[in-house]
């Protein structure tokens, strides 16, 4: 799990151009949106395509994304039940 | 049309020191024949957590726009008027090569959002909450003289007191690898980014007036010549590149002439793109403001005109041998 929240963690700075940060930097507890990383509704947009693209997973529920997107420890949770590939 | 129409102020990003005027006195000289703009220090001028998701283009041209804004005696501009080539071309690019490697069922939103010509005009507009006339005309080597044309006509008829006007092309690897292809004898290819404030009110501030702008289809050389005149057209900025498909309708124009103009260059310094015209304008608005010419700029002479005040500086710009431009800027 820890190599998957690495993983996941350089691939949100670099889809998401946190040019100023390291994975060190991000608390995989902390919440993406809001406080924490501050990510917004494009973000989001863009997370789900991430895990569609790295992952093979699809969102189909949007009411999902919520828990998902909580944060990056309650991503890789999700992705490593779900992942296709 | 009684209403004058001045450029208030203007800034630049090129292959030269960006935001700076220090081209004019110590010039960078380059020997590779594509050289990408030098970027622009944002602190200041964008909001770090807004700059992540901008391209190149979209942070160079909000650099200029604000520096532009803020030498300026204008805040809110009533018009935002945007020329640009060949729009978000890096954001473009990376779009179409996502489109061809996932298909359209898995695109990056931010890529698809900030792709298309009036990204830049817009991103502007939302910046500076201006709910004005916008508006983006992408018109190959002539974009930025459409979008001065639109601003001068509507400044000097009353429509609008002031405008924020600019043009902005980036150059892409790939880009000039296509070019490198098709138009080998080009000098410099760079990119542009220059963005400018002109009014109707009268300032010391004020660099230069526009007395006029001119669009022309396929004009014949003559009636082009018949346009000139020595007493306000004695100097000319073109935009030679080295390539003879490009200067050969500038010399021709010349050989027609009934007097001999000085001739200026620019595109030695600055590169060539689709917004270079934009370059001309601000090299020649900083030279009137200056009173002085960079010897870099002469064309078939070594030493700078024997001119005791720069009354006037002409643009004049083609794009693909058919449609010209006529700029006149005038000493105010």
């Amino acid at each position: 799990m820890d190599n998957l929240i690495l993983q996941l963690k350089n691939q949100i700075i670099e889809v998401l151009n946190l040019e100023d940060m390291t994975p060190e930097d991000i608390d995989a507890e902390a919440p993406l949106f809001g406080d924490g990383l501050g990510l917004d509704s494009i973000d989001a947009l863009e997370l789900i395509v991430l895990l569609e693209r790295e992952y093979g997973i699809k969102l189909s529920n949007p009411a999902e994304g919520k828990q998902i997107f909580k944060s990056i420890a309650s991503i890789a949770d999700y992705v490593s039940k779900n992942r296709k590939k | 049309m009684a209403n004058h129409c001045y450029v208030n102020s203007i800034a630049q990003v090129s292959c030269q020191k960006p935001l700076s005027d220090e081209w004019f006195d110590s010039p960078c000289i380059y020997e590779d024949k594509y050289v990408r703009a030098q970027e622009p220090d944002t602190k200041g001028l964008i909001v770090p957590s807004e700059a992540r998701r901008m391209s190149k283009i979209l942070k160079r041209t909000v650099c200029t726009a604000i520096t532009a804004l803020n030498e300026s005696d204008i805040k809110q501009p009533d018009a935002i008027i945007t020329g640009t080539g060949m729009g978000c071309m890096e954001n473009s690019e990376k779009f179409l090569i996502d489109l061809s490697r996932f298909g359209e069922q898995c695109l990056k939103p931010t890529l698809f959002m900030q792709s298309t010509h009036n990204t830049i005009s817009s991103l502007i507009a939302i910046i500076l909450k201006c709910h004005g006339y916008n508006n983006t005309y992408s018109h190959k080597g002539i974009s930025f003289e459409s979008s001065l044309f639109d601003a001068w006509i509507q400044i000097k008829s009353g429509m609008i007191r002031n405008a924020l006007v600019g043009a902005h092309d980036e150059v892409t690897p790939f880009m000039d690898l296509v070019m490198e292809r098709t138009h080998p004898e080009y000098s410099l290819v760079s990119e542009a980014s220059v963005s400018t404030i002109v009014t109707n009110t009268r300032s010391d501030r004020n660099l230069c007036e526009i007395s006029d702008v001119r669009l022309l289809h396929r004009p014949e050389y003559s009636d082009l010549a018949a346009l000139l005149n020595p007493e306000e057209d004695g100097i000319i900025l073109l935009g030679l590149n080295g390539n003879s498909l490009n200067d050969e309708p500038y010399e021709k124009l010349v050989r027609t002439l009934s007097y001999n103009p000085h001739i200026l260059q620019y595109k030695n310094i600055f590169g060539d793109n689709f917004s270079a015209s934009a370059l001309a304008f601000y090299a020649a608005s900083k030279i009137m403001q200056r009173q002085e010419i960079p010897s870099l700029m002469l064309w078939n002479a070594e030493v700078a005109p024997d001119i005791d005040e720069i009354k006037s500086i002409t643009i004049l710009n083609q794009s693909d041998g058919t449609t010209w431009s006529l700029i006149r800027l005038k000493k105010v």
